[in-house]
């Protein structure tokens, strides 16, 4: 039987675990669907955000995010009238999206891929920032992250072989559950497992390894 | 570029309770997210407790995993987010026109 760990209240007992906490988008969609018009807004908005942050953190392609940006709108807007399962929808929109980046990364095969640097994502006092992390909505933790440690961890994820890339993608920066990256990349749960286990491990050293 | 490795561990393998330390290591990321039963948490919390090297892993990859997720926090840019309401109005205004909503 699984179970969930209680958050840790003192030292000695068991670490809370890290589980990412997800918005109910099911319902979101449920309400989208049924015609409410500001639910509407707020998923294509979501839907938007999700591609730019899939082209500029997967696809490394800054230039390309607004054309990603604007199909996953469009396909989003088309799909939410007829979506049978609401809760299904995530998995649905992340792998619309991959394919999107994938195919127009096809289609400029052979040119110089642009890998957005962190200097890009991160707020300097005289520069613009391609994201902006001052999210007011930000974790304690999240404010903790130095930009070095961030810098670290960028070129690390940057390292990352594809495959490997796109879980830590999904599962840790957008929190998607395991089932849900298993239905996003078409691979077992025990395969995401397993791919999220290694390039922890992956990660973990070369943070390490740079300190 | 290097593959991640297996089971990579960063010391030689050890044994408690018949299980060796690579094979607990790998279920050090269900631990982290929760994902283990009541009874290979307490083995793996045994073996944690009693293995410097084990227990110094699982802390490791606990940070390196707060850090990562961290990292991904981000927000849409203003000019960005500009763009996306403008096609977010233009797409709704277009269906509201092909609904008649709109003469």
């Amino acid at each position: 039987m699984k179970r969930k760990q209680e958050a840790r209240s003192s030292p000695g007992e068991r670490p809370a675990p890290l589980v990412p906490t997800t918005p109910a988008y099911g319902d979101l969609v449920r309400a989208a669907a049924g015609g409410d018009t500001g639910a509407m807004e707020d998923l294509l908005m979501w839907a938007q955000e999700v591609a730019y942050r899939f082209s500029v953190h997967v696809c490394g392609g800054v230039d390309e995010a607004d054309d990603v940006m604007q199909e996953a709108l469009l396909l989003t807007f088309r799909h939410v009238k007829r979506v049978r399962n609401p809760d299904a929808f995530r998995p649905w929109l992340y792998r619309t999206v991959r394919n999107a980046c994938l195919m127009r990364r096809r289609r400029r095969a052979g040119e110089p891929m642009h890998m957005a640097s962190l200097d890009e994502l991160i707020p300097t006092p005289d520069g613009l920032m391609a994201l902006d992390p001052t999210d007011p909505g930000r974790s304690p933790e999240a404010a903790l992250v130095s930009t070095r440690l961030r810098r670290r961890m960028q070129a690390a994820f940057r390292s990352l072989p594809a495959p490997f890339r796109l879980v830590v993608f999904l599962r840790e920066m957008e929190g998607l559950s395991t089932h849900e990256v298993a239905q996003v990349l078409r691979i077992s749960n025990a395969n995401v497992k397993t791919r999220l286990h290694r390039a922890r491990l992956f990660l973990r050293q070369r943070l390490e390894e740079r300190v | 570029m290097t593959k991640p490795s297996r089971t990579r561990h960063d010391h030689a393998p050890t044994s408690h309770a018949g299980q060796s330390c690579i094979d607990l290591v790998t279920t050090i990321s269900d631990y982290l997210d929760g994902e283990l039963t009541e009874e290979h948490c307490r083995n793996l919390e045994a073996h944690l407790a009693r293995c410097v090297c084990c227990g110094n892993l699982a802390e490791s990859l606990r940070r390196s995993v707060a850090v990562c997720r961290a990292s991904g926090q981000t927000r849409l840019p203003a000019d960005v987010r500009r763009r996306a309401r403008n096609r977010i109005a233009e797409v709704l205004t277009g269906s509201d026109r092909r609904d008649g909503r709109h003469p």
